[in-house]
């Protein structure tokens, strides 16, 4: 273990606040079916372009659906899926990593190896590449980002493992029988994590923006789903018309990203202050 | 030094070797058969017997091995095949698109390190006074903003409400100003945080107090601040190379610049897969040399690594 950091009130203070207001995006997004002043969906060509008004808080798009509801169930997507796949990567990285780091030999000769040649495509480019080729659709864009995505967790968790097999602990949990997956899960695990939350709570934003810029170019989650990048690049196109139809999901996403981006940087600050900035 | 160029080397052959194959087989795996896809891309009706023959001429109905080593030879001859939209060589393609690409790139690579490198001497000379707060709050709401959102926002209020730009991109200047400004702004941003953290760390190394107490001017104390945070600027710049690519694609295809990912964005829409095939090879080969090329420097820079 490193030394331990003595972290300031105002640093736990902050990591709670950035955690109230994820959970509270998170509730939100949980719930906004619930919150829709009218159905996302339902176009309606008396309401096209509309502007903001009593029945449409935010307006409506160029097929007359309203914006305030579809924003709302877009950040059902977008958090949905930014949170999961940074889950799923975090977990099955993590997982290869530790197996990778515990087995050495040809385990970790294939694993690392397919690491390296994951980390040889620019992630955007080869998210681009995969989506493009399988169509859009928000499972396909996820899996798009997360080919490349889960290499980070296992490069670290695997220099973890590397760390932490010389400490007399695991040596002693190794002599006395533990079998390999008790040590992996009881005593390698936990000394572990630190640096891996740090990382996943950090790329939460960064999957986020990746998920809303594939919609975007049309090869991520696609109409008539809502969703912000998708709903910003099927209005620029008559943004003189209806500015608020790509004003409300901008700042909905502007919004969200710096959120999840401050709570990443407030897990780092309290977990530990030692990775780049 | 020799050993460890050759020991790089040795490895970017075989990391180039995976990657061809992963391309190739990700253009593979594609549902339906590269005779009907490339039919269709030229808008052919499709009978079967036209269908066998075009399977013929492609030589689709070898072994996928032998398919591979086929396409990576030609490819080694930088001979990528032709487009299925308009037969033209996709080497071609590439080639007009990467000038204009380059171009973009490091247009927005200057701009970012022009305006970064000030901006976090400042922020790091006056560490926590309120210019510090300012330039570091705008950096984080600038690492926040996907470029697309930057893009559209641009144009609305540059283009559109100011009229100040055109919207679609020409190759002058001008037109060169707004996909710059999309692109460098999330990457100025990151830098101001990554070589503000950089500074502040010389900024307390023993030879900085030694000049100050001797009276040096504090101007000159900063160069040599600079000349010492010079190696992790070049790595940094070096990394950021894969955010570049990847924004490019975007930015290119929201304003119509020429370049290689503009014609990725085409190519995917018209299921032109030699295209993207030959687009996602180049990029890699770009991203994996200039990383090498990265760690190399780094390795003849800094005398201590020199000597090992």
């Amino acid at each position: 273990m490193k030394q331990r950091n003595y972290h300031s009130l105002k640093a736990y203070v902050r990591l709670w606040i950035f955690l109230g207001l994820a959970g509270f995006l998170i509730l939100l997004s949980i719930v906004a079916p619930l919150l829709c002043p009218n159905d996302p969906y339902t176009t309606s060509s008396e309401f096209m372009n509309h502007a903001p008004c009593a029945q449409f808080p935010m307006g409506t798009d160029r097929y007359g659906r309203c914006i305030c509801s579809r924003v709302l169930m877009g950040a059902r997507t977008s958090i949905f899926s930014a949170v999961s796949l940074v889950g799923i990567t975090f977990f099955v990285g993590s997982v290869l990593g530790l197996i990778a780091g515990w087995f050495g030999g040809v385990i970790d000769g294939v694993i690392m190896r397919l690491a390296d040649v994951m980390l040889a495509f620019p992630q955007m480019v080869l998210a681009i590449a995969v989506a493009g080729i399988l169509g859009g659709g928000m499972i396909n864009a996820m899996l798009a980002l997360g080919i490349t995505g889960w290499t980070l967790y296992a490069r670290l968790a695997r220099a973890q493992v590397l760390a932490l097999k010389k400490e007399p602990y695991v040596q002693a949990a190794r002599l006395s029988g533990c079998s390999a997956l008790r040590i992996m899960t009881t005593t390698l695990l936990p000394n572990m994590l630190g640096p891996l939350v740090v990382n996943a709570a950090t790329q939460i934003g960064v999957m986020m923006i990746g998920i809303a810029g594939l919609s975007f170019l049309g090869i991520g989650v696609t109409e008539p789903q809502a969703e912000w990048g998708s709903m910003i690049n099927l209005s620029r196109a008559y943004v003189q018309l209806a500015p608020w139809a790509v004003l409300a999901p901008a700042m909905a996403t502007i919004l969200t990203v710096m959120i999840f981006n401050m709570l990443g940087d407030s897990v780092r600050d309290v977990l530990d202050r030692g990775t780049e900035a | 030094m020799g050993t460890y160029i050759g020991k790089r080397m040795l490895h970017l052959l075989w990391i180039m070797l995976a990657v061809s194959f992963l391309t190739f087989l990700l253009m593979y795996l594609t549902p339906g058969d590269a005779a009907s896809k490339k039919l269709s891309a030229q808008g052919v009706a499709v009978s079967e017997e036209v269908l066998e023959k075009t399977r013929e001429n492609m030589g689709l109905n070898r072994p996928f091995l032998v398919q591979y080593g086929d396409w990576a030879l030609h490819a080694l001859r930088l001979d990528l095949g032709t487009s299925y939209k308009d037969g033209f060589s996709v080497t071609e393609k590439l080639w007009k698109g990467l000038k204009n690409t380059v171009i973009l790139m490091l247009a927005s690579m200057a701009i970012s390190l022009l305006v970064s490198i000030p901006l976090a001497f400042l922020t790091a000379v006056k560490k926590n006074s309120w210019v510090d707060h300012v330039i570091r709050f705008l950096s984080f709401v600038g690492n926040s903003l996907p470029n697309f959102l930057i893009s559209v926002l641009l144009m609305y209020y540059l283009c559109i409400k100011a009229r100040l730009l055109p919207v679609v991109a020409d190759k002058s200047l001008k037109g060169l100003i707004l996909p710059c400004l999309a692109l460098s702004i999330p990457i100025t941003s990151r830098f101001v945080r990554q070589f503000r953290a950089e500074f502040l760390e010389q900024l307390c190394k023993p030879f900085v107090a030694g000049a100050r107490a001797r009276g040096v001017i504090e101007i000159y104390v900063l160069w040599d601040v600079l000349h010492n945070a010079s190696i992790t600027i070049f790595t940094i710049v070096g990394l950021s190379i894969g955010t570049l690519l990847g924004g490019s694609v975007v930015i290119e295809t929201i304003f119509r610049w020429p370049g290689l990912g503009k014609l990725a964005m085409d190519a995917i829409s018209n299921r032109d897969y030699p295209v993207i095939q030959g687009f996602v090879l180049l990029t890699s080969t770009i991203y994996v040399v200039v990383n090498l090329i990265t760690d190399v420097t780094y390795h003849w820079i800094d005398p201590r690594l020199r000597e090992r």
